[in-house]
């Protein structure tokens, strides 16, 4: 792979060296080689310019994973535009919200999501591929300076952000994970994360600019620990990547010993921590290929990597770490003051350098608090707190807010309080997080009116349709009042320990 | 096993993993419980679990869809067909 300054540019290239070659395989196995797939997003880019799409704009994708949906996303970036996902699973309300916030130019819909984005001002929708056009797609290409695509994430009031990618960013991202797992146009890689989450950032763009190829897995089998080893070894996948859950799930329950795996040579994670249990009976059943442990959050894609060991002996008992800073940024662990702590001693998580995002949407830089300057530079604040071992790698020891993590998502647990506090007949409420045995378990306390009618499946009917199906709680407890602490606060030490 | 045995077994199942603190008499045999959000899908990797060690059946990665798990009554029809 050369020096590229956009993602456009690198797939590009693919499509000139591989024309012939595979390039996306759609969820029910049809294959798009690298032609075909540059013939789709043409059409696409010219129905987007003939909606006014121009360079700087942003063009919303309410799509289920399919060739296609790839086509849009790399049409939307040759007219120089952001790509904006949004989870076709989520509540449309959300996902309206998110359109409006960033001013979507246009949104790319199939035809399963067509009926569900409703009231956008000023955006045009296109449902599918059109039939003809393409050519002439080109006069204002992006360059590194421009937005790549937009991210959003759980926003602790109940509102997402937007995290701003430019192609500098998303370009020093795949530069590094080509050279770190030497994709080559042998390999085929697995889109296992929907795409508005950001591990579909390597999912796609990865192959996609190395000349390999990269199958897509339909969102119901994503969920599926039994179906997801078949389709491991009838694709061939050499690259695994995704959340841990998914892959413990499959250590225990997806009878990994009734199939063959011997193409699979790298299996990644990100997202959340491995637990032990899980990730060993996971190494058993797989001995050969390459474990990585990748860590960062939205904001700066991957960070920092860790190559696991071929064996894990029984006498661990820790999570493994989150390893050392990626050649295309640094990092440090400092303290409140941003001085740099000790080894050995927890400190903040700050990160800067090619990846860390511009900004997140509609906010100057300036106004986001976790940018933090320490010795005269621009860091990011991820939140997050680590030390490093003795061997000089970084230990991940948790967060210092409210947010939690859930089969690899970040949820803000104030969004789902003000999600269910729109739930008729509901007088308060109040969210918190537990783990049970590294899994991350969400509680709420909930409070009826007086004389409601309240019931935990008509909870649970509401948070199917006001949140995202990743936040619904997983226990409800009915209370007549919340505890409080002296000062009128909430106990949630006492909610814990009446949950237990 | 009779076709009740089954059905107070997965009720009890439904009701301590996904509906604690739920008035028993709410769940009804016809509730929905996938397309209604009640059964996630880490909850049905649970069911399954649960059916097969209970009932000592093989549940395949394809009969775990909505038409065997989105109620009472067709997760008890599913087991009483694989048991026959």
């Amino acid at each position: 792979m050369t020096a590229a300054a956009t993602i456009c540019e690198l797939v590009d290239a693919s499509i000139r060296a591989h024309p012939d070659r595979p390039a996306v395989i759609g969820p029910d196995g049809e294959v798009a080689n690298y032609a075909e797939l540059d013939a789709r997003a043409d059409r696409l880019a010219a129905a987007l310019q003939a909606a006014g799409v121009r360079r700087g704009d942003r063009v919303g994708v309410c799509r289920w994973k399919s060739i296609d949906t790839v086509a849009g996303f790399l049409a939307i970036m040759r007219c120089g535009a952001a790509y904006v996902p949004v989870d076709p699973a989520s509540p449309p309300a959300r996902n309206r919200t998110i359109f409006e916030d960033c001013d979507v130019r246009a949104i790319l819909l199939d035809e399963r999501t067509a009926s569900s984005i409703e009231g956008v001002p000023d955006a045009v929708r296109i449902v599918g591929l059109p039939e003809v056009g393409g050519g002439g797609a080109r006069s204002d290409p992006p360059d590194a300076d421009d937005l790549t695509y937009i991210l959003y994430t759980s926003g602790s009031t109940g509102r997402p952000k937007g995290v701003c990618l430019e192609h500098r960013h998303a370009t020093s991202f795949v530069d590094w994970c080509v050279r770190t797992f030497a994709c080559g146009p042998d390999d085929r890689a697995s889109s296992h994360a929907p795409f508005h989450f950001d591990l579909s950032i390597l999912d796609l763009w990865m192959p996609l600019a190395s000349g390999a190829s990269v199958a897509l897995i339909e969102e119901s089998l994503a969920k599926d620990p039994r179906g997801l080893p078949a389709f491991i070894a009838e694709r061939g996948i050499t690259i695994w990547y995704s959340v841990p859950s998914i892959l413990s799930l499959m250590a225990t329950h997806g009878r990994l010993d009734e199939h063959r795996h011997d193409t699979l040579r790298i299996v990644c994670f990100a997202g959340e921590v491995f637990p032990l249990p899980g990730l060993r009976a996971l190494r058993a059943a797989w001995p050969a290929p390459a474990f990585w442990n990748l860590y960062g959050p939205t904001e700066t894609n991957v960070c920092t990597a860790f190559r696991l060991p071929d064996t894990i002996g029984v006498e661990r008992t820790e999570p493994f770490p989150i390893g050392r800073a990626c050649d295309h940024c640094e990092i440090r662990l400092v303290d409140d003051a941003g001085r740099d702590v000790p080894p050995g001693a927890t400190g903040r998580i700050v990160c800067r350098g090619g990846p860390v995002m511009r900004t997140y949407w509609g906010r100057t830089p300036d106004a986001i608090d976790a940018f933090v300057e320490i010795d005269g530079e621009r860091w990011y604040d991820t939140g997050d707190l680590g030390a490093t071992d003795a061997a000089g790698d970084i230990v991940f020891h948790g967060r210092r807010d409210r947010m939690v993590k859930r089969h690899g998502y970040r949820i803000e647990l104030g969004e789902i309080q003000a999600g269910l506090d729109r739930c008729d007949g509901l007088a308060e409420c109040a969210v918190w997080a537990t783990s049970d045995a590294g899994v991350t378990v969400i509680h709420a306390a909930v409070v009826p009116e007086p004389g409601g009618s309240l019931s935990i499946i008509g909870l649970r009917g509401h948070c199917g349709r006001h949140l995202p199906p990743y936040m619904a709680p997983d226990r409800f407890h009915m209370l007549d009042a919340l505890p409080r602490t002296s000062t009128g606060k909430i106990d949630y030490r006492g909610l814990a320990e009446r949950a237990d | 096993m009779t076709d009740d045995d089954i059905r107070t077994a997965v009720r009890d199942f439904i009701l301590e993993d996904a509906l604690v603190g739920e008035d028993p008499a709410n769940l009804t045999d016809d509730l929905p419980l996938r397309t209604s959000g009640i059964i996630d899908s880490m909850g049905v990797i649970r069911l399954t679990s649960f059916l097969e060690d209970r009932f000592g059946i093989r549940v395949d990665a394809h009969e775990t869809g909505v038409e065997n798990t989105d109620t009472v009554n067709a997760i008890v029809a599913f087991v009483v067909s694989k048991l026959g």
